[in-house]
């Protein structure tokens, strides 16, 4: 009897049943795939109600919205005014191409003094060239792809479509915060990896605009090919970096374009 | 960027040490369990006891752990918040906890005969404020009576 008992007490002690035998690391995988799962889906569902009411905007709205968001960034004064002008010539010659750049924005064109090689719009049209784009690229056909690009952001609507979907997911996803910070924080790094992805995706669809553009301008999109090659040659930074920027890498960027006749 | 790095490198790193510690603990847990397996033998249930022997001692006899979950187990229940379900890693938490304190009492009482109507109390230190923002911990106090025949 006694024996009994104390091979049941060693029973006990040995298999313990008020421990589960998950493992906490499976555990964890597990649920951060749920939450990006979660996400996910939150984003696709923002990404359509945001596509579906800005598609539909009227212009006047749309215009409203824009010159609100656009940051109050002061241009200097252009003093290479034969760049601009060349500027301002190609881009008379891109509106005409395009129904959905007509009739909104004058698109004015702006020198920064930066040495990177880059060139953005604010949401309300105005495009800037940095100096060190200016001063590297002075074929036509190049800049014509740069310029193309940006206006392929105002046509598409780029900037209003991620800002709806940041505000549709920051909305719902603080109703099921939890208070707690290292979730907040999960839930924003997966947001912005996601909206990284989405940048890059809006990347594409532009350089595949301006491509288009170049093509019936010119006949053939050399400037394109021969752009992104120049900004082969400067980039230093490895491939699998262009998973944590906005931008695909200079490589796809110019398979995409090649690709494309 | 550099904050999902962050945590990713301070979650693996807790993982391995938490991981390690518990599994640590456990055994030594499971040591001095068989070695206390035959004394002093504890009475759960009694509120009366009487016995014809005579007594030598009468004492109280306590046990207390305050224990508390490390990184990645507080991170793992904070994602069940969203899900729900089954908090396994507070779960081992608490037994090493609840082990933990009886031992120490039994422990205390070592060479008594009898421990009688042992209890285990537990209590959260960190509910009173700032709740969120501090580590949860546990504190689990095993109390009882130990008795020792002459």
């Amino acid at each position: 009897m006694n024996k009994n008992l104390e091979e049941r007490y060693l029973n006990v002690i040995n298999n313990n049943v008020n421990v589960g035998n998950s493992n906490a690391g499976v555990e964890f995988v597990i649920l951060i795939a749920g939450l990006v799962a979660i996400l996910f889906l939150l984003y696709i569902f923002a990404d359509a109600i945001g596509c579906f009411v800005i598609d539909r905007m009227s212009n006047e709205t749309r215009m409203k919205i824009e010159n609100a968001f656009s940051f109050g960034m002061k241009p200097r004064v252009n003093e290479r005014n034969n760049d601009i002008i060349l500027l301002e010539s190609i881009k008379n010659k891109i509106i005409p191409l395009d129904k959905n750049l007509q009739g909104k924005s004058k698109f004015p064109i702006y020198e920064i003094p930066e040495k990177g090689i880059n060139a953005f719009i604010t949401p309300d049209g105005r495009i800037f060239f940095t100096e060190g784009l200016l001063n590297q690229v002075k074929d036509e056909e190049m800049l014509t792809f740069v310029l193309a690009h940006e206006l392929g952001h105002y046509a598409h609507r780029d900037h209003l479509k991620s800002m709806s979907r940041q505000i549709i997911v920051a909305l719902i996803s603080s109703i099921f915060s939890t208070g707690n910070n290292d979730i907040d924080m999960t839930i924003g790094s997966i947001s912005d990896l996601n909206g990284l992805t989405y940048s890059r995706k809006q990347e594409r669809e532009a350089d595949k605009y301006a491509n288009r553009i170049v093509y019936i301008l010119y006949g053939n999109n050399k400037g394109a090919v021969d752009f992104f090659k120049l900004l082969e040659k400067k980039e230093k930074s490895p491939e699998f970096f262009q998973y944590f920027s906005t931008h695909p890498s200079t490589k796809q960027r110019l398979k995409l374009i090649q690709k494309r006749r | 960027m550099g904050d999902i790095i962050f945590l990713l490198v301070l979650l693996g790193l807790t993982f391995l040490t938490g991981t390690f510690i518990e599994k640590r603990h456990f055994e030594n847990i499971k040591k001095r369990e068989i070695a206390l397996i035959k004394r002093p033998i504890i009475n759960f249930g009694a509120k009366t006891w009487h016995t014809n022997r005579k007594i030598k001692k009468v004492e109280l006899v306590t046990g207390e752990v305050v224990i508390s979950g490390d990184y990645f187990k507080n991170f793992v229940a904070s994602l069940k918040n969203i899900f729900g379900g089954r908090l396994t890693t507070f779960e081992s938490i608490l037994d090493r906890g609840r082990r933990e304190a009886l031992l120490r009492m039994r422990e205390k009482a070592r060479g008594a005969n009898f421990i009688i109507n042992a209890r285990i109390e537990s209590v959260m230190l960190n509910e009173t404020y700032n709740a969120q923002e501090s580590v949860p911990q546990c504190a689990i106090i095993a109390y009882g009576t130990a008795i020792t025949y002459e």
